[in-house]
């Protein structure tokens, strides 16, 4: 009974002491139009939200004193003022738009709401607009176009971190909504695991993230944010249908009909009786411009959010996704680059789903401490659907469990504690792999130490244990320091340095597979690899200059031991991956945004990196030295035209091996890649509806990005949307 | 003021035609091609360790692999017929495998390779080579070398180089 008592006061009497909240109305300086998703929080606490859709917001449970409000919205200048609690009045808060629209959004990649200005390493943020006007399907499409990320299949490598791995293993956390979303297999990202149309936003986070994420953020950190549910009853459906152009050489003509992309979407949002709610799919229908490269996805994904005012949050998510498609691999030959090898039973296909549930919950537990707990269990599915006595038969079914509980303390105004602990469990059923487990269990802390001398400075650490199956148990620290000094409002200069890791994936330990030629054998002994990763780097921003820009300037150096790469060993074309290589890479990375006359965005950024293998004094397969992305937005009233160049210098070293197998293994060139983009809004004439025309590969410029796989040649697609 | 308008809205089209024009000379490029004639030639082929793997030299007598074309037959030396603009070669090839592909790229076509070997350094100085297998019909001692001709353009495939470490060619240097 007494314990009943005391339970009953603990709730009761914080809520009664807490009891305070301010109420704010956000709005356009010039115009008065409500601006909805700007970014609220008080400096110095825990406390955050983000206005509706009416510009409303309201903060709950805040203790009586003096604090300050920071307010940020894409495109705006953020805005700092003081406010006294208890508030009689609404806050009446107008933000000046911005003369160059910044990436200033409030992220999470660092487990923590930051403005992009306060965190010491590069950040670039893909926003929803990205997805909305030019017509990508998959997130690797608006990836390829984030400064210092190249796109290698199923790996995402940030600043030449991965090469050509045969899809295996990643050296980038791939998170959805902070809960990590890697195969329990492979550990390879999948870009189809949510419709695009529901991303809100993507974060990339670039040099060594395991002090907070563990393994696999060796070489960043990618967090996909998909959307919240909104308060009224909101819906959007796409109807997208594309062709892709005859190439120019007759080689290539592999049929005598054009080929089409279709793809149909939408999605529903509301508020009903329990929660908030949203629900979503898409259905792409995709011929390819390659023969025996045809695919069919369907993707469905829920979102639920149920808010407590004045205790917290929960949130449940959910998606189910499943693809049939041919099983490409490579091409014949340079001159049949459409076609497969001649041996290939053009009849077959393959089968794969991916499932997830996750739960997260917010807890306030005081308004100095919040704890956030994640649960959730991701299984992926193949089955290449041959009969089981042919010796490339695939059929393999994983799980990754993954939970985690994060606290968040206030020890003093300016002083934040972040720390948590964190359990991961692999395990895999697969004719492939065999029965297989992984388990991996994680503390972790992070302190940060704001507005001290000009300064935010950040010191973290990571402890993990892996253990799979009968392989040793290995041990991992990952330490992290960072720093962040303002020399003014409109710059800021950053330091990090930190130790990264990643622990070999189940397939890069287990695989036992035969498949177009390629064996890939077993490695048992295969440990973990590690990296430190140091980056200094400059934010600025000119508005008084002829032409107003910011730049954002980086030098970066990476050093990695015991690196996994596939390995050809033994006779023919056997591929074991192994602990090889010591590797460094160095570089640096500019990135400049401006607008000319005032409306017309552009935005540059270089990549130069110098990765060498420290064995035999070469330059690391697989990577380009230089990548460099334009982009410019010409809007005039409801139209607007972007074009995005990518420059990728030709990768100056492969695997000579896989000429065994590959016909014209070594035909590459530079990559120049021009898409074009042409947007109508209607709904400045109150019709709600958009047409966008993409031209993706407008050049028709025919490049390789791996071994013998000829990247998409040109796709024309038109996308008809209708918004409520 | 005036002035300075006009001298910000110069620089914006100075910046922006330039960029619209770099955009126009990308358009130039256009990649790969099926159907380009290749200028310069290539031998492709392997290098097979027909006395296994396990027979090849400890580490420190294995430095470093390459295979090697020579215009003349006898060669005098690697590097002399290397520097003399005389021999052709590989990248560093992996060691200690039993097959092994190689591709050599040669400048100028056409020409007559007369002598092409697998080299081994099997020594710190880079002057300490060996023949370990040799391009040839004959299996004997003398592993007399079997000419090729490269045609400008022309990839020559297939082209099997064995090595038996028990038994290995006699040396030309």
């Amino acid at each position: 009974m007494k314990a009943i008592i005391l339970t009953c006061l603990f709730l009761v009497i914080p809520t009664i002491l807490f009891s305070n909240e301010i109420i704010g109305f956000i709005s356009d300086s010039i115009d008065n139009k409500p601006l909805a998703g700007a970014t609220i929080r008080l400096e110095g606490t825990n406390f955050g939200t983000i206005s509706d859709k009416t510009g409303y917001f309201r903060l709950s449970r805040i203790p009586k004193g003096n604090y300050y409000i920071i307010v940020s919205f894409i495109g705006y200048s953020s805005l700092r003022q003081k406010v006294a609690v208890p508030t009689i009045d609404t806050l009446k808060i107008k933000l000046n738009p911005k003369v160059i629209k910044t990436n200033e959004l409030i992220i999470t990649a660092t487990k923590r709401l930051q403005t992009v200005q306060e965190v010491p390493v590069s950040i670039h943020i893909v926003g929803e607009e990205i997805f909305s006007k030019k017509n990508y399907v998959k997130l690797d499409e608006a990836l390829r176009f984030v400064p210092g990320v190249v796109i290698n299949k199923d790996n995402i490598s940030i600043r030449g971190s991965s090469g050509f791995s045969f899809g295996v293993g990643s050296r980038t956390a791939y998170l959805l909504d902070g809960i990590p979303m890697l195969s329990g297999d492979n550990g390879d990202a999948k870009y189809d695991i949510i419709p695009t149309e529901l991303i809100s936003r993507v974060e990339v986070v670039k040099g060594a993230g395991s002090s907070l994420y563990g393994t696999s953020a060796i070489g960043g950190v990618v967090n996909l944010i998909s959307r919240e549910p909104s308060d009224s009853l909101n819906f959007i459906l796409s109807l997208q249908s594309g062709i892709y152009t005859k190439p120019k050489y007759s080689q290539w003509h592999y049929t005598n009909s054009l080929t089409t992309k279709s793809i149909f979407s939408g999605y529903i949002s509301g508020n009903l009786n329990f929660s908030k709610a949203l629900i979503g799919f898409n259905l792409v229908n995709d011929e390819s411009y390659r023969q025996f490269d045809k695919s069919f996805r369907g993707n469905v994904f829920l979102k639920l959010t149920k808010d407590f005012a004045n205790y917290g949050k929960i949130t449940l998510t959910g998606f189910f996704s499943s693809d049939k498609r041919n099983d490409w691999v490579f091409w014949n030959s340079l001159d049949s680059a459409t076609k497969p090898p001649p041996r290939t039973d053009l009849g077959r296909y393959l089968i794969s789903n991916k499932a997830n549930l996750s739960l997260s919950t917010l807890f306030i537990i005081s308004p100095k401490t919040f704890a956030n707990i994640k649960t959730s269990i991701y299984n992926t599915f193949l089955d290449n659907k041959l009969p089981p006595n042919d010796p490339e038969y695939r059929r393999t079914f994983a799980n990754s469990f993954n939970s985690e509980i994060q606290l968040s303390t206030n020890l003093f105004e300016n002083l934040l504690l972040t720390y948590g602990l964190n359990f991961t469990a692999n395990w895999v059923n697969s004719n492939i792999y065999g029965r297989h487990k992984q388990n991996l269990v994680s503390a972790y802390s992070q302190i940060e130490l704001t507005r001290f001398w000009n300064s935010t400075i950040t010191l973290g650490s990571r402890f993990d244990i892996e253990k799979s199956d009968s392989s040793k148990t290995y041990l991992e620290l990952s330490p992290k320091l960072g720093w962040t000094f303002f020399v003014d409002p409109k710059k800021s200069i950053r330091f990090s340095i930190g130790r990264g890791f990643r622990s070999p994936n189940l397939a890069e330990r287990f695989a036992s597979i035969k498949y177009s030629g390629f064996e890939v054998i077993p490695n048992f002994n295969l440990k973990s690899e590690h990296s430190w990763s140091t980056e200094l780097g400059a934010l600025m921003e000119f508005t008084k200059t002829p032409l107003p820009f910011i730049l954002d300037f980086s030098l970066f150096y990476s050093y990695y031991k015991d690196f996994i790469e596939p390995n050809f060993v033994q006779q023919q074309a056997k591929i074991k991956f192994d602990n090889i290589t010591k590797a460094r890479i160095l570089g640096f990375e500019l990135s400049c945004n401006t607008l000319f006359f005032k409306k017309i965005p552009y935005t540059l950024s270089i990549l130069y990196i110098d990765p060498k293998d420290l064995n035999d004094n070469k330059i690391l397969k697989y990577r380009s030295k230089w990548t460099i992305l334009n982009s410019l937005t010409i809007p005039y009233k409801v139209f607007t035209i972007t074009a995005d160049f990518r420059y990728i210098s030709k990768i100056e070293r492969i695997d000579d091996m896989l000429s065994l197998q590959v016909e014209d293994y070594d035909a590459r060139v530079p990559i120049y890649v021009l898409d074009l983009h042409f947007g109508l809004d209607l709904k400045k004439f109150r019709i709600p509806i958009t047409l966008n025309l993409s031209v993706t590969n407008a050049l028709d410029y025919y490049y390789v990005e791996i071994v013998g796989n000829l990247a998409p040649t040109r796709l024309v697609s038109l996308k008809l949307q209708y918004a409520y | 003021m005036g002035y300075l308008n006009l001298k910000k809205i110069c620089c914006h089209k100075i910046i922006f035609i330039t960029l619209l024009l770099n955009l126009l000379t990308f358009s130039c490029y256009e990649g790969l091609d099926p159907t380009k004639e290749i200028s310069e030639s290539f031998v492709k082929g392997k290098v097979i360790v027909t006395s296994g793997k396990s027979s090849w030299y400890a580490p420190d007598s294995a430095y470093e692999l390459r295979v090697v074309g020579f215009k003349k037959y006898p060669p005098t030396d690697i590097l002399g017929e290397i520097l003399t603009g005389n021999a052709f070669f590989t990248d560093t090839l992996p060691r200690f495998l039993d097959t092994i592909p190689f591709n050599i790229k040669f400048q100028k076509p056409p020409l007559e390779i007369q002598y092409l070997v697998a080299a081994l350094r099997y020594d710190t100085s880079i002057f300490k080579w060996k023949v370990i297998g040799v391009f040839s019909d004959d299996t004997s001692f003398e592993r007399t070398p079997r000419k090729l001709f490269i045609e400008k353009g022309k990839i020559i495939e297939n082209v099997v180089i064995y090595v038996d470490f028990r038994r290995l060619p006699k040396q030309p240097f």
